[in-house]
């Protein structure tokens, strides 16, 4: 009896020790205690300019002979963050601004970070990090840096957008627009909607990366730009070649990559000049393709298949109508003659640029290896011999629709 | 006839769901970069030619334990081998499995403090572990089973639907040509081994068998769990591989963790799986410590002839952090890993093999004693 007490004892003692377990997490953290980074820019620091080096992470004489670089980071402001549409009145006062834009100088991303923190009161968190936006001459350099310390950095997800901007990367921080109060969300959305309405490929960082290992295969990014202040365009892809961006395509480009990528759903016009006809609108609905490797006296030679579905969408001149089968199929003629001259210029400017964006390695890799394995032996490798490569490019459009307009 | 079968109330499905549920643990996080490292877009060709190799060791473990089917192998080495060197193979087993756990809790600490936990000492990630596995195998076999049993369609379920909703984002080319670029015999062959050395969980039948109520499909029980989990290591390297290409995945430390993460539902509506498969893992690991744990503290009960493994199992714990503490740094972790991970292939092959043989020389048997 005095046995079991004494058992019980001891089990209640223990039991009330291993309480102290259930008190909560060892790396326990309140969110408003965080300081969440929604999104970065990177800017290149002029080399006569005088930044000082705040020396958080080295000394002066360390000799790091790194570019500096300039950092804008966008964070969350805890509490100011709308978190619906429902919070529309509240927050007439002028400083109710949700994020807060804090700069800093470093010589890598990293070092950046540090003395951003060095500032700041609150543990930085990148696991909220949604967008970073780089400047065109950063994209020119080096992207080893990023591209090192983002995959390193298990807080940062591989579907954060990388974008390239035109001119200063700084500004996208600053900029207020009306649709979102939070400016990085709004870029994101800006993105998100561009991918599901056909305006872009889901081009994500972590695809971008894949990319860029793959030795048959350029990477490419978002090629954005600044328009009144507060809007954001997407102005082309910003195309890579050996891990540095060395161009960018307009607009309709970006409609002639996803075409040959066959990337749905179609979300580009076309506008062209249809001889008898006049100007015509075509919107792409659909596309698809069919990638062939043949071998042409021992050399590669790509044929790309292409079917886009497209509807008229604007034809201006009512005095000659649009209004049989056959005239449909004579726009279909002229439409396929033009775009394959968008198609081929987009081939021939990346092949000057020994930037395979569109992959045409890897299907060499995948379906005749043993060429592969005489002639690549690395990344570099692929990329010059790209732009010798023979491509032919085949469209099939179909017009099934006219809209609610006879002729 | 049903006296028996109270006595051995362990169904042939239950042993195969203890085999599962045992093999899947820390491998699944790291496999698809060793399988790309050995055969760039032929990875998933080369984790399949694992299983065969694999299924080496089963057979011969479940071939030996089924002409004995009243007795663990650890009593009846004793007979085939003589007492002496039985005992010393029985220390070396319990040697091994307490090794193998300790490494495989060290993997498990270095990736939450990695991924999930940063500021918590990896100590105490391993011994908070480690503790509730030593609690949980205080208990019976049959306990053990059922503990087993309990986990498994968690963890296939939620891998199977990570599996599926990541499909979507296979691109096939990467996967493409099926037998690699850059293959050869020799890197291979040394992929082979490392995905063949995921499996060496089977052994845990050897505890199974003796309570068994068809101990003659014990074989049938360790094939088809293992083609079971070898196309689950299949689907997974070839999900991974097909969204990143070998390439990216050979960067990658955890490819698996990695893929995990980057797949969504709906256009984000549900982000971040990586929530969820670490929730699964670590469940996955729990089972797979569980039974080296149980198997380290049994083998060493039937060397020093105690009246159970309790114990015992409270005596291996600090050698368990102890083993756990070894590697000095994550690269240490990776080679203790993968030299265990060959040498229990080697033992739990030849050990069950060199048993076999013997009672074919010695042609004993217990089948005829019913």
């Amino acid at each position: 009896m005095n046995k079991k007490i004494y058992k019980r004892v001891v089990l209640i003692f223990i039991l009330s020790l291993l309480s102290g377990l259930l008190a909560g997490c060892w790396d326990q953290l309140e969110i408003e205690d965080r300081a969440l980074v929604l999104g970065l820019s990177i800017d290149s620091v002029p080399p006569d300019s005088k930044t000082n080096d705040d020396q958080t992470t080295h000394l002066k004489s360390a000799n790091i002979n790194l570019p500096q670089i300039r950092v804008t980071a966008q964070i969350a402001v805890p509490g100011r963050v709308p978190l619906g549409p429902g919070s529309g009145g509240e927050g007439g006062g002028g400083n109710q601004n949700p994020v807060w834009v804090v700069e800093v100088y470093g010589y890598t991303l990293d070092d950046a970070m540090n003395n951003l923190q060095q500032q700041i009161s609150d543990p930085r968190y990148l696991i909220h990090l949604r967008v970073i936006i780089i400047s065109e001459d950063i994209a020119r350099k080096s992207m080893d840096d990023l591209n090192d310390y983002l995959r390193r950095n298990p807080e940062v997800r591989r579907r954060t957008w990388l974008l390239v901007s035109e001119g200063e990367a700084a500004k996208f921080m600053n900029i207020n627009p009306p649709l979102q109060r939070v400016p990085t969300l709004y870029i994101l959305s800006t993105m998100e909607k561009a991918v599901t309405s056909g305006k872009f490929p889901a081009d994500y960082i972590g695809v971008f990366w894949s990319a860029d290992s793959k030795w048959g295969e350029s990477g490419y990014l978002p090629y954005v730009s600044l328009h009144q202040e507060d809007n954001i365009m997407i102005k082309g892809l910003a195309y890579f070649s050996g891990g540095v961006m060395v161009g960018s395509t307009i607009p309709i480009e970006i409609g002639a990559y996803m075409s040959m990528k066959g990337i749905n759903p179609g979300g580009y016009s076309d506008l062209f000049y249809a001889d008898e006809f006049g100007p015509v609108m075509l919107k792409v609905n659909d596309r698809f393709t069919r990638v062939k490797v043949q071998f042409k006296e021992g050399k590669p030679h790509i044929t790309y298949n292409l079917s886009l579905e497209a509807a008229l969408d604007e034809h201006l001149r009512s005095d000659i109508p649009i209004s049989s089968s056959h005239s449909l199929e004579k726009i279909e003629d002229i439409f396929q003659k033009r775009v394959i001259g968008i198609f081929n210029h987009l081939i021939e400017e990346t092949q000057q640029a020994h930037s395979d964006v569109f992959g045409m390695g890897e299907y060499i890799r995948a379906y005749a290896p043993s060429y592969w394995k005489a002639h690549v032996r690395d990344k570099h490798d692929w990329e010059q011999q790209y732009s010798n490569l023979s491509i032919e490019v085949k469209l099939k459009t179909h017009i099934d629709r006219v809209g609610l307009k006879q002729n | 006839m049903k006296l028996m079968n109270s006595n051995r109330p362990i169904t042939t499905i239950q042993v195969m769901a203890v085999i599962i549920s045992t093999i899947i643990g820390i491998g699944i996080l790291s496999i698809p970069r060793y399988m790309a490292e050995a055969g760039d877009s032929g990875a998933p060709l080369v984790t399949a030619s694992g299983v065969p190799v694999a299924f080496l060791g089963c057979w011969f473990t479940a071939v030996v334990c089924r002409k004995f089917p009243n007795e663990t192998l650890f009593v009846f080495s004793r007979r085939l081998l003589g007492t002496w060197l039985a005992d010393i193979f029985s220390m070396l087993i319990s040697l091994f499995f307490a090794f193998s756990a300790g490494i495989t809790m060290r993997q498990f600490g270095e990736v939450c403090v990695a991924v999930v936990f940063k500021k918590t000492p990896i100590e105490v990630v391993i011994l908070l572990m480690l503790l509730l596995v030593a609690l949980s195998i205080r208990r019976n076999i049959v306990k053990f089973t059922y503990v087993h049993v309990f986990y498994l369609p968690f963890i296939l379920l939620s891998a199977i639907a990570i599996i599926l909703v990541a499909m979507r984002n296979v691109d096939v080319l990467n996967l493409l040509p099926l037998t690699g670029n850059h293959t050869t015999f020799s890197s291979f062959s040394k992929g082979t081994i490392t995905s063949a050395g995921l499996y060496q969980g089977t052994f845990v039948i050897i505890l199974l068998v003796p309570l068994m109520k068809k101990p003659q499909q014990i074989l049938k029980a360790g094939t088809i769990a293992l083609g079971i989990i070898g196309f689950i290591y299949v689907m997974i390297v070839w999900v991974t591989l097909g969204m990143f290409g070998a390439q990216e995945t050979k960067l990658l430390s955890y490819p698996t963790l990695e893929a995990a993460r980057s797949i969504s539902i709906g256009a984000g509506l549900l982000e971040r799986f990586d929530a969820l498969f670490i929730i699964i893992w670590v469940i996955s690991i729990f089972t797979t410590i569980f039974t080296n744990y149980y198997l380290a503290a049994y083998s060493l009960q039937q060397v020093l002839r105690h009246k159970d493994h309790r114990l015992i199992s409270s005596f291996l714990l600090p050698l368990i952090f102890t083993f756990s503490l070894l590697p000095r740094n994550i690269f240490q972790v990776y080679s203790f890993a993968s030299i265990t991970a060959i040498i229990g292939l080697i033992f739990l092959t030849f050990y069950p093999l060199l048993l076999w043989l013997v009672s074919l020389i010695r042609n004993k048997g217990a089948i005829s004693h019913e």
